[in-house]
């Protein structure tokens, strides 16, 4: 196990008598890209909320780097170290690109000459150049985010925290985004980013967790859920209700993926006779990381 | 003891004089200030006898600069204030290594670097308007009272509704406070006359009159950079 850069205990957050977070425990070590993935409403941005010291929690404990992000001086420390991007990241519309990036900088404690010098070479990565000088209010959503995302950056933090970073973005900017997210990881930066999209935490992430209605439903590599997805689901169609529940009690319950009618889907952990007579029609499907992550938020929505 | 980095606070103030000054609704708001400011100036020479240009004049020279500066001064607060908070600027600014007192800071510094020079520019315009059209010119005791002392009372505005912006969640309040401070102005301008006659036969020592100011405002300050500094912040940016 890497260095862990952030820790997650036992956290649990309540906003007036609605508990978001329950009971979350979690891990991130160093150069990891952590995707934190959930529906709406899961509670993806109040853990980052958490995690960057604009909310305390009710109880449990977070620490980045070791540190506590809301004690007043340790925060201070924390906040130097990490680079952050909130799904709300506004800009000063009235400011070029480059002055907003400039602003951040400095206010990082960077120098005036030193945050202009970082902030031009990451608007030419992020294919800004040309718009350098121009006051943002011109800038496209995605233009937008590139530049939010330049800024999270601008002072070479060791830990990079992203809410929802390709949200309604065009597919060259995420594009662009997504090959800094793997940059940055290769130099040993931790990027923890929450996402509703599971194609985006295919291609970049290396842990992962799944989150719904503020509890954790899967935490681990993408591998273990690429493990997972080997196993074949089989949906078989029985000729009547009788049969059907005589096939049921030859099949584990919680392999079970969905009954509808006469037909059921499920995961088999051991051989069944596909050829029998009550067996009218069967199919072999391959799980997919979308299927299965379906399945983790259903039934954990059928057990509430 | 409070400890805060001077960079970044000179940081914020110099970034949020430039956002105002390139903001075109700003630039029209000092001209039709300035605008305002005249039409009451000519109503004033035209429909007034000489005796009465005088008083109603020295009134002017006291009051007129340091209302100007309120209006302005509620204008930016509301921006720079309440508008980076329902904007989410503020939540953004506090994922920073930087404190809400230092913000907080930033932000009045620019709004009195703002509003401050235009209400003195304003009170030896309409001191040297005055002094051309009326035979003699304002005491100096009344030229000090609209350059330091009433703006001092402004800034003071600034700093309370500033403070209230951050710490309430409604709009509201800021409203109340803009309404308050216009009933006092209308208020005094109908007692100022009083006053202003008490000032001019009376002694005052302008030199201990200005520390006094000057200490008054340090301590206020000081004072309500203790309280943002207790402001808890997700209470802060919660809409």
């Amino acid at each position: 196990m890497g260095e862990i850069k952030i820790r997650l205990s036992n956290l649990n957050k309540y906003y007036n008598d609605f508990h978001v977070l329950d009971n979350l425990s979690l891990t991130v070590e160093k150069g990891k890209i952590f995707a934190y993935l959930g529906p709406n409403g899961a509670g993806k941005t109040s853990t980052i909320k958490l995690l960057i010291g604009l909310s305390k929690p009710s109880s449990g404990e977070v620490k980045i780097l070791d540190k506590n992000p809301y004690g007043k001086k340790e925060a201070i420390i924390v906040k130097e170290k990490i680079g952050m991007m909130l799904d709300s990241a506004t800009m000063y519309l009235d400011l070029t690109g480059l002055e907003n990036l400039i602003y951040w900088g400095e206010l990082y404690g960077l120098s005036n000459k030193k945050s202009e010098k970082i902030a031009n070479e990451l608007m030419d990565t992020l294919k800004l150049s040309d718009w350098k000088n121009s006051k943002v209010s011109h800038y496209s959503h995605g233009m937008k985010k590139r530049l939010a995302f330049a800024r999270a950056i601008i002072h070479n933090p060791e830990i990079i925290i992203l809410d929802e970073p390709t949200n309604g973005v065009d597919f060259e900017s995420r594009e662009l985004i997504r090959e800094l997210i793997k940059k940055l990881a290769k130099e040993g930066r931790t990027v923890f980013f929450s996402s509703h999209d599971l194609e985006e935490v295919q291609k970049i992430c290396t842990s992962l967790a799944i989150i719904n209605k503020g509890k954790l439903l899967f935490n681990g590599s993408l591998q273990d859920l690429q493990d997972k997805c080997l196993e074949k689901e089989i949906s078989v169609v029985l000729k009547d209700e009788i049969a059907l529940k005589k096939f049921l009690k030859t099949i584990e319950e919680k392999t079970i993926i969905k009954i509808d009618g006469n037909m059921v889907s499920f995961i088999p952990t051991k051989d069944i006779d596909l050829n029998q007579e009550d067996i009218v029609s069967h199919w072999i499907k391959e799980s997919s990381i979308e299927s299965l992550y379906k399945n983790i938020i259903s039934s954990n929505e059928k057990n509430e | 003891m409070i400890t805060m980095n001077f960079n970044k606070i000179k940081t914020i103030c110099k970034k949020e004089m430039k956002e105002t000054l390139r903001n075109k609704m700003y630039l029209a708001s000092f001209v039709f200030n300035f605008i305002l400011v005249i039409t009451i100036l000519i109503i004033m020479f035209r429909s007034l006898p000489s005796e009465g240009i005088k008083l109603v004049g020295n009134i002017m020279i006291i009051v007129l600069p340091s209302f100007a500066m309120v209006i302005i001064s509620l204008t930016i607060i509301q921006e720079k204030f309440w508008n980076d908070k329902i904007s989410f600027k503020l939540e953004n600014m506090l994922t920073l290594p930087i404190s809400i007192k230092e913000i907080w800071l930033g932000k009045i510094l620019s709004i009195i670097g703002l509003s401050y020079p235009y209400s003195v520019f304003l009170s030896l315009l309409l001191t040297a308007i005055f002094t051309l059209n009326v035979q003699g010119s304002p005491s100096l005791t009344n030229i000090f009272l609209s350059i330091v002392v009433l703006p001092s009372g402004i800034i003071l505005f600034d700093v309370v509704s500033s403070y209230m912006a951050l710490r309430f969640k409604s709009q509201h309040v800021l409203t109340l406070v803009f309404y308050l401070v216009i009933g006092l102005f209308t208020l005094s301008f109908y007692k100022l006359k009083d006053i202003t006659t008490t000032i001019i036969n009376s002694n005052i020592n302008i030199s201990m009159i200005a520390v006094a100011v000057l200490i008054a405002i340090v301590v206020i300050m000081s004072i309500f950079v203790f309280l943002i500094s207790q402001l808890d912040i997700e209470k802060t940016i919660e809409l």
